[in-house]
């Protein structure tokens, strides 16, 4: 039996001190570790690299910014870095931004990577360098060997580099819109050399297949090929064939570009490019002056029909100087530069490149302008200037700022247009323009006439056009007060073809004009408004509060309008009057013409502003206007069923036709056959009257005037009023019975028999009657009778004379009755009456009446019609020149 | 009766200018209205609030006028420019009335 072993046993001390040493120990490598962090954060620090957000993340330690600086410059900087694996290495990033460092004076060779680098592979998803597009890289390295693939969409560049013997190559193809979107075709390329520390060698052949632009079926092809020895290159440019270029020009095929230079710039050029086109042919002839390539001259040269240019260049110490001259170019703009343009053949440079563009009577210049370029990049800096004439416009402006290949920057631009009536000045800010989709904000102050004008414009292209939104404000120049206009419109369209779209709308507010309050009117599309320059489509919506004065009213209207090109059609209505309007226009010569349709029935409410109310009736006219030179309405009014009232004058059974013609300062009125009333009360009831009418609201010429009146007739061939000729009225057959109602007495003092007629030659002024030498007879017959009444006994008792004189007048058969009659122009009616007759109550004897008398018949009116307290305040005013001074006469 | 009718149609006139007279009033002293010789509110100076006062009280006017006139057996015309000599008449010193050439004076 042998005894188990027994297992080693430790004292307690011994396991206490080596607790003590493994804590030691990992408190050492804690500090190590930390001081090795510090360390290599101090060292990439003193390295120019910045790491912000370290952190962990599915296993991988993450950077979430990092950059890299030399001395102030960000030579790159990137984000999202995030390592995959350590063994081997395996970055990827989401995204790398290099930036160009280089400074002024001589540019060194790249050096290459350094060598001994332990393998790594990195992913960027989008990799930016100064002149390329946004890249995606992949780049693995191991034993020395660097390998690359470029790609955008699906143009590759594949790198291989040995960092041992420097020996690289690449190879890859670009599609030439890449270029510009614009160009058709592809390039290859291909390239190889040797890349060492101190040492850069590349052959470098662009083979261009089937390159094109786009809209023209020609294509050519293209080779470039260059080599560099260190700081040295040369370039070589060949065109096998015709090389389309745009607008339809053509490269032509010949070796065209042979230069050399270093990395700073060039140092010889010699080249001689032709190219045709529709406007003529360019052709760049650079001579060389000596061996060694490092001066020439050159010419460049436009020939065509709208292309003309012969501008001497020359060439020496890395300058390229063209002389001052101008060009020619299409659309009649010419271009000219006062002083020579001097242009460093270097890859970053600047020049002053003072010109002036003139097309037609507009100049565009800049005397101060600035050209800089460098690490793939261009800016133009200065002042630039228009003035000049346009389309009968006359434009200055100016803006200063600078523009690349972003948009440009810079003050807003300020224009100033005018042509009288219109002036405006219009502001434009370019900060937040991009060339590629440029979205314009235009504000504009100024006025038409005396319209002032303000608004802003926005517009942004689209398409092949542009559309955008117009605000604008403007006050009518006819409103006193009020009469705020406003318009709102989104617009769109290119030359010549321009629409505001439907909602478009114009409103004016409440305002004074003249002493007519007009209410809000408002102008609504409700179809888009289409407009070449000269003809308009479209539909409006028309609504108008009314018009309010001091003595009349309009009320709301609303309407349509349609425009069709040359035509115009509207309809308004005014549904408190029931009226109805149609407007039709059209081209007309210079001017417009159509037609105005106007129905509507007559009423009281038309009638505010008139001393007439037109209590029914009907109207329908159709006239016919122009307008050029002055404007003209022709046409005829039909009147139907009117009735109206002149207050205690009333008129019924109106109707008739009449034709008007009206330009400026004149109207004419003319009936169209009879007018007819069915009858007029004027106090006396005229019947079945019917006359024809002239008139210039001014004269008034009446025709054939027949009515029917106390039983009998009135008549008159012509009356003209107003007018201080004596007018003959002829009357017949009045009813003495019907004259003796008048009185209006059921038991009249008189009463008479039997008709008379006459003449009564009529003064129509312009504010009364006069009557002159009438004289009424009686056509027939005539009977008076005074019956017995108590006032009649009272004054056949009061004197015996006038018993005598009612006794022979109580029953008379007058067989002889005249009645002359004037009344002058102030109402003083003087009649005269002589009646001879017999009495059949008493033997027929003769008798014979002589009666005269004077009345002011206007003041009699007034005092009979009108309420006491106004008729007072008149009479007081005139001397009462009324007599009654009846004086019969008897005779055995 | 007859009278009694005339004495009606006067006052009603005479109403129509008192149910606005605080208003004509007050424009009258600011010389935004005047009285015309063919019996109606004119405006002196013209402002929405005036314009609108005359229409106002011109369309009464001319409803009392013609409430006359029927009664009288006379025209609107008539009654309207007797009215307006009377309302000329009436107008305080200070306030505008419109003269026979058309223009606006000062009583």
């Amino acid at each position: 039996m042998t005894q188990p072993p027994t297992p080693p046993t430790t004292s307690p001390a011994a396991h206490h001190r080596g607790r003590r040493w493994l804590l030691f120990t990992l408190l050492v490598l804690l500090a190590l570790l930390l001081a090795a962090t510090a360390g290599a954060r101090w060292w990439l620090q003193q390295q120019g690299l910045q790491l912000q957000g370290p952190g962990w993340r599915d296993g991988g330690a993450t950077i979430a910014q990092w950059q890299w600086r030399q001395q102030d410059c960000v030579a790159a900087h990137g984000s999202g870095l995030r390592i995959e694996r350590w063994q081997p290495l395996t970055i990827s990033l989401q995204q790398l931004k290099l930036q160009s460092c280089s400074k002024a004076g001589p540019r060194e060779l790249p050096a290459p990577p350094p060598a001994g680098l332990p393998p790594f592979t990195l992913h960027i998803a989008s990799l930016q360098a100064p002149g390329l597009p946004a890249l995606a890289a992949a780049v693995t390295q191991q034993n020395d060997r660097w390998q690359a693939q470029l790609a955008q969409g699906a143009d590759k560049l594949a790198l291989d580099y040995r960092r041992d013997n420097g020996q690289w190559q690449a190879q890859g193809t670009l599609a030439a819109a890449r270029l510009s979107p614009q160009l058709l075709g592809q390039w290859q390329l291909q390239a190889s050399g040797r890349w060492l520390p101190g040492q850069l060698q590349a052959r470098v052949q662009a083979d261009g297949r089937q390159l094109g632009y786009q809209g023209d079926a020609r294509r050519g092809d293209a080779r470039l090929q260059a080599t560099l020895h260190n700081r040295q290159w040369q370039l070589e440019a060949t065109l096998p064939h015709a090389l389309p270029l745009a607008a339809g020009w053509l490269l032509q095929p010949r070796r065209a570009l042979q230069a050399s230079g270093d990395l700073d710039g060039v140092h010889s050029l010699q080249a001689d490019l032709l190219a045709s086109g529709p406007q003529g042919k360019l052709q760049l002839q650079l001579t060389p002056q000596d061996h060694s390539l490092q001066r020439g001259s050159g010419l460049l040269q436009l020939d065509g029909k709208d292309l003309h240019a012969r501008i001497p260049l020359q060439w020496a110490s890395r300058q390229l100087t063209l002389a001052a001259g101008e060009a020619r170019l299409p659309q009649g703009v010419r271009l000219s530069w006062p002083q020579a343009w001097q242009l460093p053949l270097t890859a970053s440079g600047s020049s002053r490149l003072p010109f002036r563009l003139d097309y037609q009577q507009l100049q565009l210049s800049s005397h101060d302008g600035t050209l800089r370029w460098g690490n793939g990049r261009w800016q133009w800096q200065g002042a630039l200037a228009l003035a000049g004439r346009h389309a009968g416009y006359q434009l200055a402006g100016q803006w200063r700022g600078q523009f690349d290949a972003q948009g440009a920057h810079g003050v807003p631009l300020q224009l100033k247009v005018s042509k009288p009536p219109l002036a405006l000045a219009i502001s434009l800010p370019v900060n937040a323009i991009d060339p590629r989709q440029p979205v314009l904000n235009a504000s504009f102050a100024g006025h038409y006439q005396d319209w002032p004008l303000k608004g802003t414009l926005a517009a942004r292209q689209q398409g092949a056009g542009w559309q955008g939104r117009l605000a604008a404000s403007s006050r009518p120049p006819f409103y006193s007060k009020g009469g705020a206009l406003q318009l709102a419109a989104n617009w769109r369209g290119s030359a010549g073809n321009w629409q505001l779209d439907s909602g478009s709308k114009l409103d004016i507010a409440e305002g004074i004009v003249g002493n007519v309050l007009l209410k809000p009117l408002s102008l609504l599309a409700t179809s888009p408004l289409r407009t070449d320059g000269s003809r308009a489509h479209g539909q409006l919506a028309l609504t108008a509060g009314g018009a309010v004065a001091s003595r009349w009213t309009l009320p709301p209207a609303n309407g349509t309008l349609q425009l069709a090109g040359e035509r115009a059609s509207g309809q308004l209505q005014l549904p408190a009057w029931r009226s109805k309007l149609q407007l039709t226009a059209r081209r007309h010569g210079e001017g417009a013409a159509g037609s105005l349709q106007l129905d509507t029935p007559l009423s009281a409410a038309m009638s505010r502003g008139l001393g007439v109310t037109l209590q029914q009736g009907q109207l329908a006219s159709k006239l016919q206007w122009q307008w050029q030179k002055q404007w003209q309405l022709n046409g005829d009014v039909r009147l139907s069923d009117v009735a109206l009232d002149w207050g205690g004058i009333l008129a019924n059974g109106g109707r008739g036709r009449l034709t008007l013609a009206a330009r400026p300062g004149q109207l004419q009125l003319q009936s169209d056959g009879p007018l007819q009333l069915a009858q007029l009360d004027v106090g006396t009831l005229l019947q079945d009257v019917s006359l024809t009418l002239r008139s210039d609201l001014k004269d008034w010429q009446l025709g054939a005037v027949h009515a029917k009146l106390l039983g009998g007739s009135l008549q008159a061939d012509s009356l003209h009023w107003p007018s201080s000729a004596f007018q003959p009225v002829t009357v017949q057959q009045l009813d003495l019975a019907a004259v003796a109602a008048l009185q209006n007495d059921p038991q009249p003092t008189v009463q008479l028999t039997g008709r008379v007629g006459g003449t009564l030659p009529l003064q129509l002024l312009p504010a009364g009657i006069a009557l002159q030498d009438g004289l009424l007879r009686n056509e027939g017959e005539l009977t008076l009778r005074v019956p017995a009444s108590a006032g009649v006994t009272a004054m056949a008792q009061s004197n015996r004379a006038v018993q005598l004189a009612l006794d022979m007048l109580s029953e008379l058969d007058v067989n002889d009755f005249q009645a002359r009659l004037a009344m002058s122009r102030n109402g003083l009616l003087d009649a005269q009456v002589t009646l001879k007759g017999v009495n059949p109550r008493q033997n027929r004897q003769p008798v014979v009446l002589n009666y005269s008398h004077s009345e002011n018949v206007l003041e009699l009116l007034r005092s009979l019609r009108i309420g006491d307290e106004i008729s007072r305040r008149v009479l007081s005013r005139k001397q009462s020149a009324a007599t009654r001074n009846p004086t019969p006469e008897t005779s055995p | 009766m007859k009278t009694a009718a005339r004495w009606m149609a006067i006052g009603l006139l005479l109403c129509s200018s008192l149910a606005m007279a605080l208003d004509v009033g007050g424009a009258k002293a600011q010389g935004l209205v005047g009285e015309q010789p063919d019996g109606y509110l004119g405006v002196v100076k013209a402002t929405p609030e005036a314009v609108s006062l005359a229409a106002d009280i011109n369309a009464k006017r001319r409803e009392a006028y013609d409430a006359i006139a029927k009664k009288n057996g006379t025209t609107l015309d008539q009654v309207a420019i007797l009215a307006g000599q009377k309302a000329i008449e009436k107008t305080p010193p200070g306030s505008y009335v419109k003269a026979p050439n058309g223009q606006w004076v000062k009583k």
